[in-house]
C-alpha cells in the first residue's frame, strides 16, 4: 500500500494553498490565545506545525485517537515550542453569542488539554477560516523552514508521515 | 461488523450530544415554568467541561459524567465539587468516552461509549465492578434490585430493551422495533416508571411510545407533526439526517417529559409534557439547548447550559 503523500502548498501553489497562506498571514491577529500568547509562525530557522481541530470531533473517540497518538509522539518541549493549535467551531452563533461561544470552546479545550496532558496552546478560529477546509475533524499543517513550504496532512497519519513530521519538528 | 457498530455509536453520540419514580396518575396541568435553583460549572469555573450524564440521589447529591476530562464527579446540594473519580484509560473505573449515568440505592451505573459494559460505582465514587452487556450501550436506566435496563447498538438484534441482572444475565427483553427497520433509525432514549412500563422516545423518528414489561405497546404519539429525520451519507454509511427527539424523563406525578431534537421548533430546547396516557398536556422551552433531560425523585429537572460546561437544576412549577 502506498503512503499518503502530503500536499505541498508552498511547492505547488493553488487556490487552497493560497487560502491557507492567507490564513497564516491573517489568522493570528484575530485569534484569541488560549493558555499562552499567540505564537509566532515558527522559531528562528526551525520548522513548526499547526494542528487544526474541530471541537466537535473531541467527542468522536475514533476520530480523536490519531491526534492523541501524534501528540504522545512529541516530547513536551516540542509541543510547547513548536506546535500551535487552532480550534474550529461550526456553531452558527454571531455577534455577542459568538463571543460567548469562544469562551465556551476555550473552557472545553482547557479540560481536554489537561486531561490528555497536551502541552501546546491553541487559538480560536474566530474568522471561521478553516471550517470549510477541515475534513475529518483534524488536520496538521507543517511549516517547513528547510524547503520554505507549507505541507498539509490529514489524520490519521501514516507511519511515513509521522516520521516526516518528527524529522522536521525534532531537528 | 465491529466497525459498523463503532460508527453507529459515534454517530448517535454526536447526534444527541444527548427518575424512575412510580406513576400516580396524571393531574391536569396547563403550563409548566422552570425556576433555576442551582447552576454548576460555567465560564468562570473549572468543574465541568462537557457533562454527558447526570443523576442525583435522595439526599440531593448530584453525580455527573464529564466527557472532556473522562471523570465521574460528585457535587453536594449547593453544587460544590466533593470528589472526582475515573480518569482516562481502560483500567477499572477509567473512561475513554463517558456517556450515560443513572443511580439506584447506593450504586451508580455509568457507561462508556466504547465499552460493552456498565461501570458500577458506589456513591462515594469507589469503583465496584463491571456488568457485561451484549454490545455497546445506547441507553441505560437503573432498576430496583440491582437490575438495569439497557438498549444496545447491534446489527444482530436491534430494537430491544434488555433487562439485565447485576451479573449481566438477561432476565427479559422488550422488542420495540418494527421488523426490518434500520437499527440507527430505531435508536431510542427510554424511561421506566417503576411499575414495569417503559416510555420510549425515538431519536430519529417522531415517535413516543409506552410499552409494558411483557412487550406490548400501549400507545404511540407524534409530537412534531410527523416530521421525518431524512437521511444523509457519511462515507459509505447512510445515517439519519437530524434528531427528532433527544430524551425522555418522568416526573413522579405520572407526566412524561420529552425533549425535542433538531427538528423541533426550538431545537434541543422544546419539552413536550404528556400524560401517562399519551395525551399532550403542554410544552415549554428550556433556556438553553440540552442533549438530555433528567428529573430526580424530588421533581427537580436537570438540563444543559452553555453547551455542556454548565449543569442547570430547575424546580418544576406546575400551573
Amino acid at each position: 500500500m502506498s503512503e499518503r503523500r502530503p500536499r505541498h502548498f508552498g511547492a505547488v501553489p493553488g487556490i487552497l494553498g493560497g487560502f491557507v497562506m492567507a490564513g497564516v498571514l491573517f489568522f493570528f491577529p484575530s485569534g484569541a490565545a488560549i493558555g499562552a500568547a499567540a505564537p509566532a509562525l515558527s522559531g528562528a530557522g526551525r520548522s513548526s506545525c499547526w494542528v487544526i481541530m474541530d471541537i466537535e470531533s473531541f467527542f468522536c473517540p475514533p476520530c480523536l485517537q490519531p491526534l492523541l497518538d501524534f501528540c504522545r509522539a512529541l516530547p513536551a518541549v516540542v509541543q510547547e515550542e513548536r506546535v500551535h493549535g487552532i480550534l474550529v467551531s461550526r456553531a452558527p452563533e454571531a455577534g455577542e453569542r459568538a463571543g460567548r461561544r469562544r469562551l465556551i470552546v476555550q473552557k472545553k479545550w482547557l479540560g481536554f488539554r489537561q486531561a490528555n496532558d497536551i502541552r501546546f496552546s491553541a487559538v480560536m478560529d474566530d474568522s471561521r477560516f478553516f471550517s470549510g477546509m477541515l475534513k475529518g475533524g483534524f488536520m496538521i499543517l507543517l511549516l517547513d523552514e528547510e524547503t520554505q513550504s507549507l505541507k498539509g496532512y490529514a489524520l490519521p497519519l501514516r507511519s511515513a508521515q509521522i516520521g516526516e513530521l518528527m524529522g522536521h519538528l525534532l531537528k | 461488523m465491529k466497525q459498523r457498530t463503532l460508527f453507529a455509536v459515534a454517530f448517535v453520540a454526536a447526534a444527541v450530544l444527548a427518575g424512575t419514580p412510580a406513576a400516580r396518575g396524571s393531574d391536569r396541568i396547563r403550563n409548566i415554568v422552570l425556576e433555576e435553583v442551582l447552576s454548576i460549572g460555567g465560564l468562570n469555573e473549572e468543574t465541568l467541561f462537557q457533562w454527558t450524564g447526570v443523576t442525583a440521589d435522595d439526599e440531593g447529591f448530584i453525580y455527573v459524567l464529564d466527557a472532556l476530562d473522562y471523570s465521574l464527579k460528585k457535587f453536594d446540594v449547593r453544587g460544590k465539587l466533593l470528589k472526582k473519580a475515573g480518569g482516562k484509560g481502560q483500567g477499572p473505573g477509567e473512561f475513554m468516552a463517558p456517556r450515560l449515568l443513572d443511580g439506584w440505592g447506593n450504586l451508580l451505573y455509568a457507561t462508556d461509549q466504547n465499552a460493552a459494559s456498565i461501570y458500577v460505582f458506589d456513591r462515594n465514587l469507589a469503583f465496584k465492578r463491571m456488568i457485561p452487556c451484549p454490545s455497546l450501550i445506547e441507553h441505560l436506566k437503573a432498576l430496583a434490585d440491582g437490575r438495569v435496563a439497557v438498549s444496545v447498538f447491534g446489527f444482530q438484534e436491534p430494537g430491544r430493551i434488555l433487562i439485565l441482572n447485576g451479573d449481566g444475565k438477561r432476565l427479559s427483553e422488550i422488542a420495540y422495533a418494527d421488523q426490518g427497520s434500520s437499527p440507527l433509525m430505531d435508536s431510542i432514549s427510554f424511561a421506566p416508571d417503576g411499575q414495569g412500563h417503559f416510555y420510549i422516545a425515538y431519536l430519529f423518528q417522531d415517535r413516543v411510545e409506552k410499552w409494558t414489561a411483557e412487550g406490548k405497546r400501549l400507545w404511540g404519539a407524534k409530537l412534531l407533526g410527523g416530521k421525518k429525520a431524512g437521511t444523509k451519507k457519511i462515507a459509505s454509511f447512510v445515517v439519519p439526517g437530524e434528531t427528532c427527539l433527544k430524551g425522555i424523563a418522568l416526573d413522579g406525578r405520572g407526566h412524561v417529559f420529552v425533549l425535542g431534537g433538531r427538528l423541533a421548533k426550538n431545537p434541543s430546547r422544546d419539552v413536550f409534557v404528556l400524560s401517562g396516557d399519551g395525551e399532550l398536556l403542554t410544552t415549554f422551552t428550556l433556556p438553553d439547548t440540552s442533549h438530555c433531560l433528567y428529573i430526580d425523585r424530588a421533581h427537580f429537572l436537570y438540563a444543559r447550559g452553555d453547551d455542556g460546561i454548565t449543569l442547570k437544576k430547575y424546580r418544576i412549577v406546575y400551573e
